[in-house]
C-alpha cells in the first residue's frame, strides 16, 4: 500500500513536471561556428577582433536569432543577427562614464524619479544601423553616421522598502524608451 | 567546458589523495520541495534517506552492508531579506533506529549571478538533541555554484554542474570538529521549478586528530517548486 502511494506521488510529480515544462518556450545554447548563417560570420569576421568568438542561438515564441559575443579591448561585444544572418544590433560594454555627460545627467534624473536609491550594475551601448554603417564604425573607427545609439542599463534599484533589478532602455538624448523588471531563475537548488 | 572537466578531476584527484583512514559509502536520495508564499516568503520542505553500503577500513578488504541508516525530515521557512539575499530557519528530524534527534536550524544565504554561472554563499548555524549525547552546535559556510553545460544559462530540459564546497565548524560536549564536503553534481533542468541533481558528495572528517574519516554519499536530489 505504501509502495503504491509512493509511485502515485512520483507519476505526479513526473507529470506536473512535464506539464510546467510546456508552458514556456525558451531556449539559448552554444552554435558551432560552420552552422552559423554565412552573412553573420562575414560581418564578424570584418571586425577587428582578436579573441574567440562564442556563438549562440536563442529560441522563442517570437523567432530565432544569432548571436557573437567576445571581447575587444576589454569590452564585452554581443553582436545579434536574425536566424538568415540579417544584423540587428551591436551591444558593447561600456562604462557609465564612457555616456556623454549632458546624456548621464538626463538618465540619472529619470532614475532618481524611478527609485529612492539606485544602483548600475551593468552598461551597454546599443548600435543599431545598416550594415555598412556598423562596419564603418567598428571596424574603421569612424563616427557613428547613420547609427541609432541606445543605451541599456540593468539597474538595481528600490522604492517603497522594495529592491529589484530592472532593464531600461535610453535613448542617445537619455529619454527613458523601455522598462522591464527582471525576472530571476529559481535559486532553491543553490539555497537548501 | 575544458575548465569544467579540469575542476571535477581535480576535485575527485584530491578526493583520492586524502581517502585513508576510514570510510563509508552509500546512497542519498531526497526530495526538496519549495512552495512560494505571499511576501518574498517562501516554505522549504525537504526528505532525506541515507542508505549505507560499505563501510570499514580502506587497508582491509571490502564488506558490503547495505542498509537503511537515517531519515531526515525538514522544514525551513525563508524569507527574502534583499535582492539576492534569504535568511531562513526551520526543524529537522532524524529518525533512525537508535532514536530521534532533533535539530534548530538557522541559515543566510547570498547568490550572485554572473555571464555564465551562478554564485551561492550560505551561512548556517545549527543545533542538534538527541537522547544521551550532549548537544551539537554547528557553524557552516558553503559555497555552491552552478553552470550551464550549454549556453550561458540553464534552459529546460538542459544539463548543468553543480560544485558544492562547505565548511562545518562543530562543538559537542567541549571537542571542536571540523568537516569539510565537496560535491560535484550533474544536474538537468526539466524546467526552471523541477531539477534533479546526481553528484558524488564527499565527507572528510576527524582529520584534525587521528585517521582521517572519508565518507562518500551519491546524492540523488530531486527539486521542485510548488
Amino acid at each position: 500500500m505504501k509502495i503504491k502511494l509512493a509511485f502515485s506521488l512520483l507519476l505526479f510529480f513526473i507529470s506536473a513536471s512535464g506539464l510546467l515544462a510546456q508552458e514556456k518556450f525558451e531556449k539559448e545554447y552554444r552554435l558551432k561556428t560552420e552552422t552559423v548563417p554565412l552573412l553573420a560570420r562575414q560581418f564578424v569576421d570584418s571586425l577587428p577582433f582578436n579573441r574567440r568568438i562564442k556563438w549562440y542561438a536563442e529560441v522563442s515564441e517570437l523567432g530565432k536569432t544569432v548571436e557573437a559575443k567576445t571581447k575587444f579591448e576589454r569590452r564585452r561585444y554581443s553582436v545579434e543577427f536574425d536566424s538568415a544572418g540579417k544584423l540587428l544590433d551591436v551591444e558593447i560594454g561600456i562604462s557609465f562614464e564612457d555616456i556623454p555627460e549632458k546624456v548621464r545627467a538626463e538618465i540619472t534624473r529619470n532614475l532618481a524619479a524611478e527609485f529612492e536609491k539606485f544602483s548600475l550594475k551593468k552598461i551597454q551601448e546599443q548600435l543599431t544601423g545598416t550594415r555598412e554603417n556598423l562596419l564603418a564604425h567598428l571596424a574603421q573607427g569612424q563616427q557613428k553616421a547613420g547609427l541609432t545609439t541606445r543605451y541599456e542599463l540593468i539597474v538595481k534599484g528600490s522604492k517603497d522598502g522594495e529592491k529589484h533589478e530592472f532593464e531600461f532602455t535610453f535613448s542617445a538624448q537619455g529619454q527613458l524608451e523601455k522598462k522591464a523588471k527582471l525576472v530571476f531563475r529559481n535559486t532553491d537548488n543553490l539555497q537548501y | 567546458m575544458k575548465v569544467t572537466a579540469a575542476t571535477i578531476l581535480f576535485l575527485l584527484a584530491s578526493v583520492s589523495l586524502r581517502a585513508q583512514g576510514l570510510f563509508q559509502f552509500g546512497l542519498l536520495p531526497s526530495l526538496n520541495l519549495n512552495q512560494k508564499l505571499n511576501k518574498g516568503w517562501r516554505l522549504n520542505y525537504r526528505v532525506e534517506s541515507r542508505l549505507s553500503g560499505a563501510e570499514g577500513k580502506f587497508s582491509e578488504p571490502l564488506v558490503s552492508d547495505a542498509r537503511h541508516e537515517l531519515t531526515d525530515l525538514s522544514v525551513i521557512g525563508s524569507r527574502k531579506v534583499g535582492l539576492n539575499n534569504t535568511l531562513a530557519a526551520g526543524y529537522l528530524l532524524r529518525l533512525e533506529q537508535s532514536g530521534v534527534t532533533q535539530r534548530t536550524i538557522q541559515q543566510y544565504t547570498l547568490v550572485s549571478g554572473y555571464n555564465a554561472f551562478r554564485l551561492a554563499q550560505r551561512f548556517s548555524t545549527d543545533q542538534t538533541f538527541s537522547k544521551g549525547e550532549a548537544a551539537e552546535f554547528r557553524l557552516r559556510y558553503r559555497l555552491s555554484f552552478d553552470i550551464p553545460l550549454n549556453g550561458q544559462e540553464v534552459d529546460d530540459r538542459e544539463f548543468y554542474l553543480k560544485i558544492n564546497n562547505e565548511y562545518l565548524n562543530s562543538l559537542q560536549g567541549g571537542t571542536y570538529g571540523l568537516e569539510v564536503r565537496v560535491v560535484p553534481s550533474l544536474g538537468f533542468a526539466f524546467n526552471d521549478n523541477s531539477k534533479i541533481e546526481l553528484g558524488i558528495d564527499y565527507r572528510l572528517s576527524e582529520f584534525l586528530k587521528g585517521p582521517a574519516e572519508s565518507v562518500f554519499w551519491l546524492p540523488l536530489t530531486w527539486f521542485i517548486g510548488l
